[in-house]
């Protein structure tokens, strides 16, 4: 039984082991895998092309999100009413957004909190845009329209355009003329002195 | 536009042909391999088939994957490994093994007998080793790997293998000394 002493040494061992795993699949085994891997279709090398896909799709429903909410008019809201049209007309920002009340940071105790503001959407840029003038419309001098007939506005531009040929002067003169009378040359004003007062001290000593 | 598609269409088909064609060449080299590995865990000839296929049929479905094709036998082999311990794990009380007998069945003075306990205690020493180094004997009883080899198969240093080797030899070596006093 000396011989059993070698089961200890790695040789053995590793003989044992080697014996032990030394089996063969049955003849069937890679026919049966060749058979199961032809009912499950290969992923090809394109087949990560749906992750492309569903990243694509994921973008463009973002971008459509995002254009429908640029695009969709203001929400309504109980605390904060959307701005009237009559407001937003007047270009008034204040107007379309109503100051809230400024909140305390920290409620007192036994009082609830309020609830929290409604977040109150502020017109976008190509809202304001629209109703907001620019500034060049902002300089101009909006002027009442006047109705005058034809022929006095006929009349009034030829006196403006006489007026610009130098014949204002005689012309002003000529309508003025009787409305400007000299003075008389006998009437003269001599001029007003005026003496300064005297001390009031000086005066009340003098006089006891 | 329709000659294009097909063109494209026909590039596809090649390509898939062309990864068919790898995998078989493949499948072939290392079917064996996969069905050693899971026969070293469980020791079971069906069992070992069956998780061998499941492992083979997973490589196909992600082989595309696989970047490094060279590194297709260690892949599978680790693949195998993992999905082997699950088997053995799910199949623990599994009463029959095709290599357990019981050693009170004959007297030890047969020769066959003995050899038989001694393998049996010897794989129960294996079993009882942690996993890593118990992938490392095995894969080092398999087809005669050498150490590079194996380290190949596992993706680590050769000198992780050889650590791993002699911790585990020391540890079987402790385990099985009753074999020495009993034999003497």
């Amino acid at each position: 039984m000396d011989g059993h002493k070698d089961t200890l040494t790695d040789e053995a061992m590793a003989r044992e082991i080697e014996s032990a795993l030394t089996v063969e699949p049955s003849p069937q085994f890679v026919a049966k895998v060749r058979a199961r891997v032809a009912r499950e279709p290969l992923r090809a090398a394109n087949a990560g092309s749906w992750r492309l896909w569903l990243g694509g799709a994921a973008v463009m429903a973002g971008a459509v999100a995002v254009f429908v909410w640029i695009g969709a008019p203001p929400a309504t809201s109980t605390r904060g009413a959307a701005p009237s049209s009559a407001a937003l007309a007047t270009g008034s920002e204040a107007a379309a957004v109503p100051n809230e009340p400024a909140q305390p940071a920290v409620a007192p105790r036994g009082v609830a909190p309020a609830p929290a503001p409604t977040p109150i959407r502020r017109p976008l840029r190509r809202e304001r845009a629209r109703l907001e003038p620019s500034a060049a419309q902002t300089n101009e001098v909006a002027l009442p329209r006047v109705l005058i007939p034809e022929n006095e506005k006929r009349g009034f531009e030829l006196l403006v355009t006489e007026l610009r040929d130098r014949e204002h002067a005689k012309v002003v003169a000529e309508a003025t003329r009787d409305l400007i009378t000299p003075g008389p040359p006998w009437l003269e004003i001599a001029p007003v002195i005026v003496e300064p007062l005297q001390d009031v001290g000086i005066a009340q000593g003098e006089g006891q | 536009m329709h000659e294009r598609a097909d063109r494209l269409l026909a590039g596809l088909v090649t390509l898939d042909d062309e990864v068919e064609r790898e995998f078989e060449q493949r499948l072939v080299e290392s079917a064996t391999l996969a069905f050693r590995v899971a026969f070293g865990v469980l020791r079971h000839h069906e069992d070992a088939e069956d998780v061998a296929q499941d492992a083979l049929a997973k490589a196909h479905r992600n082989f595309h994957q696989l970047r490094d094709r060279e590194r297709f036998r260690g892949w599978l082999v680790r693949m195998t490994w993992r999905m082997a311990l699950d088997r053995q794990r799910a199949n623990r009380r599994r009463a029959s093994r095709e290599t357990i007998v019981d050693a009170d069945d004959a007297p030890a003075s047969d020769p066959d007998v003995v050899s038989r306990e001694r393998a049996t205690r010897l794989w129960d020493a294996i079993d009882g080793l942690p996993e890593k180094l118990r992938l490392v004997v095995i894969l080092a009883g398999i087809e005669g790997h050498n150490i590079r080899e194996v380290a190949a198969l596992l993706d680590v240093p050769e000198g992780t293998v050889k650590s791993r080797l002699f911790a585990a030899r020391n540890e079987l070596r402790a385990q099985l000394s009753w074999m020495a006093t009993r034999t003497r």
